[in-house]
């Protein structure tokens, strides 16, 4: 069964809450390619971006009885798709530890990013490296404006942030990844916002 | 526009800004001066490719994701309550054992609701029953 397009997510909610599997069908194929990227920004890991976004799922699907429309549901969403990522993240953190003492050099994990080979491009290992070493915040605003086409007003809804908030983090994590990208060849920061 | 200036302006200038003829006064510059126009360039490019990898669909269909997706969270739901019913289980397994080690028959003393100042409060939303048992040391407290 098709569910109309034209429903609101309100709509697919109550419908999938009171079991309409269409619904919630409706409401996954209409925010998985944003809950997808929002992951990818995350996590910069296309394979554990998967595992992520099906958790995701399944959270929504157990909590959805609890969204009561007093955020956005975008903004709801994302705040649990945020929260899977760092449960996801601690849990690869505690892995890595644990293994750490047994991988030598030879038993390094090949690159898993299928971009591997276009990872091997300089700026854009600049890119990562100083994304990977901005505040988390930053880095979300960063990545969600310059990366996934959000625009900042969006974003401030999006985070529950000011307008004003979200265009300093945008402003220094743009300065501080942009500066990394160029090297020598940027020119002295200025102390502005 | 001065190349200084330009290479601050690139910093932090929006991508759609990074483009020779975009918008003034930073397109008409990078426009005129190809070293400036290189740097802007490198910073789009490596934009592009991390743009890119952030539009790659996922490999499974949203159908397949969200079915997936529902199993597992009954499946959860369903171990949950499992667990939820484990203490009271525990609690009329105590009962039984301790009815039957004293030696007294079998048969459960009938429960006996504390009349006066309670022994204990039930928990919001819980009832608590107070069972005495043939030990006058031993008196067995299940909430439910």
């Amino acid at each position: 069964m098709r569910v109309d397009e034209q429903l609101s997510d309100e709509d697919l909610i109550r419908r999938a809450c009171d079991g309409d599997t269409a619904g919630f069908q409706a409401l996954v194929e209409r925010w998985l390619p944003r809950m997808h990227r929002w992951v990818l920004g995350m996590l910069d890991d296309p394979d554990e971006a998967e595992d992520v976004v099906q958790e995701v799922l399944v959270r929504l699907y157990l909590k959805l009885g609890a969204f009561r429309g007093e955020a956005r549901f975008s903004t709801w969403l994302y705040q649990l798709t945020r929260n899977a990522a760092r449960d996801a993240r601690r849990r690869t953190r505690r892995r890595e530890r644990r293994m750490a003492p047994l991988r030598g050099d030879e038993l390094a994990a090949p690159a898993r990013n299928p971009a591997a080979e276009l990872e091997r491009h300089e700026d854009v290992t600049r890119v990562r490296h100083a994304m990977a070493a901005l505040p988390e915040r930053q880095r979300e605003v960063f990545d969600l404006v310059e990366f996934q086409g959000y625009a900042p007003t969006e974003v401030a809804a999006l985070l529950n942030l000011s307008p004003g908030t979200t265009r300093a983090h945008l402003f220094r994590a743009r300065r501080a990844v942009r500066a990394a990208v160029l090297g020598a060849d940027a020119p002295a920061t200025e102390a502005r916002p | 526009m001065t190349c200084d200036d330009a290479r601050q302006l690139l910093l932090t200038a929006d991508l759609a800004e990074l483009t020779p003829g975009g918008p003034m006064p930073l397109g008409a510059h990078l426009a005129g001066c190809a070293d400036c126009r290189a740097l802007a360039g490198r910073v789009l490019a490596a934009a592009r490719v991390v743009q890119a990898e952030r539009d790659r669909p996922p490999r499974r269909a949203a159908g397949a994701l969200a079915e997936e997706a529902r199993r597992a969270a009954r499946a959860r739901r369903r171990a949950r309550r499992r667990w939820t019913a484990v203490p009271a289980l525990a609690a009329a397994a105590v009962v039984v054992v301790l009815l039957v080690r004293d030696g007294t028959p079998p048969i459960p003393i009938p429960p006996r609701t504390v009349e006066t100042t309670p022994l204990v409060d039930a928990p919001p939303g819980r009832h608590v029953a107070v069972f005495e048992t043939g030990n006058p040391a031993i008196v067995v407290v299940w909430t439910f």
